[in-house]
């Protein structure tokens, strides 16, 4: 592995925060903690033990002032693009609890607890950032959540309520794997894998640049690491269940079809230029996350999915 | 709306107003491919949908079948609990998940999310890939009865 990857596995998200950018995690991502073997959940475990860090740790005193000096329409692309994977890690959250109790081994269960821990510090990352420097005055969790869904396409319903609802079914079937493959291709690979390392690539890349935002580039850089651990675990055990029964794999396919189905379309068009990128840059991100989500799980792209991959809206990029 | 939910009259009312389709409001704050999204999807759509009403063990209360026939819903009815294998796709809740859903305080798209309308039988790729479809058609539908 290269040293700068390695690197990123170990340092605290003070050095994470000053030395690396979104690039360089999402690199790490995809091939700096690929070549573990059958014991990953429990090396993931320890990983995250290593890297979890504290919300309490963050200074979001510059942010304010950076926040009321951006345009109006950097703010308003910045919560239109960031506001999806605030909801987006409240739904993981509350649903991965049926998926946990779903996974085959106990191995598997260990790890998705940290899983857990980990979408509820998200939440309440984004929860304090909403309240301490864009300035909503909630009374509770779900009041900052409502005061600012007004920002999101509504078509991000799409993803998040297909979580929402296999979540519910595995819930009634937990022995059920083709359930449970559905709901990881749902989850790890397109929500988690997809969606929200765009989202991340975009702010993070403006925020870095830009030298603005510095409490929200080190939570969410460190949560982009953290993602790290969740799209390795979920390819694993994707890999790990078809090669149990191949029949899943049509499995995957028809999920991510679902999802491609849901992601053609969206209710308010985002304007991305004031955060530096353009459409057809994050189409282009995305298209990137699933090719290599796909090959992580070391299956082939079919021509039907290949064709529709090219079609889908960036404004359906969230996360979780 | 509790107490006359899925009888003739409330299922005849729906399927006027879910026919009607969307408000000029709301096609006028929303982009049109979000519509010919929804308009290609209905020309796939034909299907028989229940509604129920359940209690907090999940037990049906009260039920009502729709004939949608490429997106149309060209019949209703009442039916009992014996007959809802008729139905391709099962969507109900609780009295109070009704409630919330024509009268809020949140969008039919959010309750969507926070499962408040759920799926108790049926293909889930068919429900989420005409997901909009039925979004608009609940959002249609209640709007006699809607607070949101």
């Amino acid at each position: 592995m290269p040293e700068e990857l390695e690197q990123i596995g170990l340092v605290d998200i003070e050095v994470l925060h000053h030395q690396f950018d979104v690039d360089s995690v999402i690199r790490y991502v995809h091939e700096g903690i690929v070549p573990i073997d059958r014991t990953y959940p429990l090396d993931l475990y320890r990983k995250y033990e290593a890297q979890r860090w504290n919300i309490s740790e963050l200074d979001f005193t510059q942010d304010k002032a950076d926040w009321m000096n951006l345009t109006d329409a950097e703010r308003d692309t910045f919560l239109r693009v960031a506001t999806g994977f605030h909801h987006g890690e409240r739904q993981v959250a509350v649903d991965i609890v049926p998926l946990l109790m779903a996974a085959p081994r106990d191995e598997h269960k260990m790890y998705l607890t940290s899983q857990l821990e980990d979408e509820t510090r998200h939440t309440l990352f984004f929860d304090r950032f909403y309240r301490e420097v864009v300035g909503l005055a909630a009374t509770d969790i779900m009041d900052t959540l409502d005061q600012s869904y007004r920002y999101m396409s509504e078509t991000f319903i799409g993803s998040f309520g297909y979580l929402a609802y296999i979540a519910d079914q595995i819930r009634r079937h937990p022995d059920n794997r083709k359930l449970l493959a559905s709901g990881i291709t749902n989850y790890h690979l397109w929500i988690e894998g997809v969606l929200a390392l765009s989202v991340a690539k975009i702010t993070l890349n403006f925020c870095k640049s830009q030298h603005k935002l510095p409490g929200f580039h080190k939570g969410f850089l460190a949560t982009t690491r953290d993602e790290s651990r969740h799209v390795v675990f979920g390819m694993k055990l994707l890999k790990e269940l078809i090669a149990d029964d191949p029949s899943l794999q049509s499995v995957v396919y028809e999920t991510v079809i679902t999802m491609l189905t849901m992601g053609s379309t969206y209710t308010q068009i985002i304007d991305y230029s004031p955060l530096l990128v353009e459409r057809d840059d994050v189409r282009h991100i995305m298209m990137n996350n699933l090719r290599k989500k796909l090959n992580m799980v070391e299956i082939p792209i079919p021509q039907q999915l290949d064709k529709m991959i090219s079609a889908v809206q960036p404004e359906t990029a969230a996360g979780g | 709306m509790e107490t006359e939910i899925l009888n003739e009259n409330w299922l005849t009312r729906f399927a006027v107003s879910a026919n009607a389709g969307p408000a000029d409001q709301r096609i006028e704050e929303t982009a049109s491919t979000y519509w010919d999204w929804i308009a290609a999807r209905k020309q796939t759509l034909t299907l028989k949908l229940a509604f129920v009403v359940v209690d907090a063990e999940e037990n049906v209360q009260r039920a009502g079948l729709f004939d949608i026939v490429r997106g149309d819903i060209v019949r209703v009815q009442p039916i009992s609990t014996s007959e809802l294998h008729a139905a391709d796709l099962v969507l109900g809740g609780t009295a109070e998940d009704w409630q919330e859903l024509s009268d809020g305080p949140r969008t039919i798209s959010q309750n969507i999310m926070y499962r408040r309308l759920r799926l108790y039988r049926g293909d889930l790729h068919l429900f989420f890939r005409n997901i909009y479809y039925f979004v608009e058609m609940v959002r249609a539908g209640l709007r006699l009865y809607s607070a949101v």
